[in-house]
């Protein structure tokens, strides 16, 4: 059996994800996430020994030349972007800490 | 400090930026120095949903080649995974890293040291792929996503190293490898070598690792390096002896005098999350390929020097100076392909020394290396004199025309003729009646004498022959 799921691993979990949440999200969520958990958990049932590590795909070795293609505008790139002062960047509030 | 009670525990990881074209998982210009900000970007190293990553394959042989150099051990079965967290140039929220497979593992590196050789055990060599730059500036960040998804290889070594100096000669040499294997330029100031160093201190009398680490990241040049060291020890030191334990930290430099303050990272709370990249099918790096890349690996700096010290009979300190860096070399082993191996560790000594100092912004396109040989061989078969042999290689170097040339026009060449240099020196003899009274009581005077000779020959005669003449003349005389 897992460990259970508390209301601080949601929120260490929140702020590596840098979201915000509500107490009441905080509630929530550790309930949901710990359901899921503990419906995921079924799978440590299994019997692994002796398995292999598979990965998605049987593919092996997809690589590209080293080639140079086009690459986006500076405009198409940036064009979702907040509004920026510096001319070709991207600006966003400063992530230092005065 | 260096009191002697203490002493450091160093390890390193060194990034460093490989030269392909084109970047780790997409095909935008790798090459992005000085490049107006956002214009090498693509879906894939914007981190657009959708985007899929693949593999460069120069970037691959590249970093076994590395790991090969560095004696690692190389994983067959190799993967890239995800580092998770957050930080805005970052733009997929995850870096494509490699985490419990690297491409190499458990190498190592020779490196010479006062007290003999040292060995560095080399931990992992691995693949991944740079980050955005940012810029902070008028109270906001900002971005530039051109390096980001750059080929970045990362090594990272064992706390193997006690003090300074060999940290310094392992980052210096590990540079001379990437350049020989011709992989990158890890040229520092364009940040494509960047170091990050752990470093504790303990007692010299103590076996046992310290139990704590203090971690100092980007660290863009080997003099920086070497400072923050020094600072880290004098600091972590004090607070040893003061009887408390340094904490457990990450520190950021302040400024270029290697000085470093506690960076709060949340970070640290070693929240990678790390699991296998689902973009990228696994890789499988079988021997035939590994003896492939082996087999390009050409002769590296420690066994140059070897070959240089033990066959080619060059000094040590000379031999490290031509090995320094590939351009140097290569111009050494062509000229020397074609001269007498006697003359070679001459012809190393007049490189290294007389021809490293010339301005080389000054130097003429018809000047051809291969001279340095005829002004060697002049100045050893007492031609010319030595200063004229330096004075020579700077007129042919900035002028391109021939030193033979140069040696006539301004007329060098040293005079031998016995009747010349005789008829000189019983001149001089004539006009210095007390010297000439005073040799037997002081002998210092054939120094003199020998002096007014040269320099009535304008520095011209061979000095030897003149010694010979004065002392001869000075007998007879007596």
């Amino acid at each position: 059996m897992a460990k259970q799921i508390t209301t601080e691993d949601i929120k260490r979990i929140a702020r590596l994800a840098n979201i915000n949440l509500s107490p009441e999200e905080l509630e929530t969520f550790t309930a949901q996430i710990g359901d899921i958990l503990a419906y995921v958990d079924k799978l440590s049932q299994l019997d692994t020994k002796g398995a292999v590590f598979k990965s998605q795909t049987d593919l092996s070795n997809i690589f590209r030349e080293d080639i140079v293609e086009e690459s986006l505008s500076s405009d198409k790139a940036t064009q979702n972007r907040p509004k920026s002062s510096k001319k070709g960047y991207i600006a966003i509030k400063s992530v230092l800490n005065k | 400090m260096q009191t002697g009670l203490y002493e450091p525990v160093i390890g390193l990881e060194i990034h460093i930026q490989s030269k392909t074209l084109s970047k780790m998982f997409c095909g935008c210009d790798a090459r992005y120095f000085q490049s107006d900000p956002n214009t090498h970007t693509c879906p894939v190293c914007l981190g657009l949903p959708g985007a899929l990553p693949v593999p460069n394959k120069a970037a691959i042989n590249y970093c076994v080649k590395l790991a090969i150099a560095l004696n690692c051990k190389i994983n067959e079965n190799t993967k890239f995974d995800r580092k998770n967290y957050f930080y805005p140039d970052l733009p997929k929220g995850f870096q494509i890293s490699q985490y419990d497979s690297p491409i190499g593992h458990t190498g190592n590196m020779e490196i010479p040291s006062p007290s003999g050789n040292k060995t560095v055990r080399i931990t992992r060599v691995h693949q991944e792929e740079d980050t955005g730059k940012s810029i902070h500036e008028n109270g906001e960040t900002y971005l530039d996503y051109n390096k980001s998804g750059v080929p970045l290889i990362e090594v990272v070594t064992e706390p193997d190293f006690n003090n300074k100096e060999d940290v310094t000669t392992f980052a210096k040499r590990l540079r001379q490898i990437v350049r020989y294997l011709d992989i990158s330029n890890a040229d520092m100031e364009k940040g494509e070598m960047r170091f990050e160093l752990n470093i504790s201190v303990k007692s010299s009398s103590t076996k046992e690792l310290p139990n704590y680490k203090v971690e100092v990241k980007n660290i863009g040049s080997i003099s920086v390096l070497e400072k923050v060291i020094e600072l880290e020890i004098e600091r972590q030191s004090e607070i040893l002896e003061s009887g408390q334990t340094p904490i457990q930290e990450t520190r950021g430099l302040i400024d270029m005098s290697g000085k470093t303050a506690s960076q709060r990272t949340k970070e640290a709370e070693a929240g990678y999350r790390y699991f296998p990249e689902p973009d990228i099918p696994l890789i499988e790096l079988n021997k035939a390929y590994v003896e492939r890349i082996k087999a390009e690996i050409i002769e590296l700096p420690n066994e140059k020097l070897a070959r240089y010290i033990n066959k080619l009979n060059i000094d040590r300190d000379i031999a490290e100076n031509i090995i320094s860096d590939p351009e140097t070399y290569q111009a050494f082993e062509q000229a020397i392909s074609k001269i007498d191996n006697t003359i070679v560790p001459l012809f190393a000594k007049w490189y290294a020394v007389e021809y490293f100092s010339l301005d080389q912004a000054q130097k003429h396109n018809d000047f051809k290396l291969e001279w340095l040989t005829e002004i060697i061989k002049k100045v050893e078969q007492r031609e010319i004199t030595r200063t004229s042999g330096k004075e020579v290689l700077l007129a042919s170097f900035t002028t391109g025309v021939m030193p033979d040339k140069i040696i006539e026009e301004k007329g060098l060449r040293v005079i031998s003729d016995s009747n010349e240099l005789e008829s000189e020196a019983q001149r001089v003899l004539e006009g210095n009646p007390k010297a000439v009274s005073d040799y037997q009581k002081n002998p210092n005077v054939l120094m003199f004498l020998v002096g007014q000779v040269m320099k009535a020959m304008g520095g011209k005669a061979d000095v030897k022959i003149v010694t010979e003449i004065v002392k001869s003349k000075l007998k007879s005389n007596g």
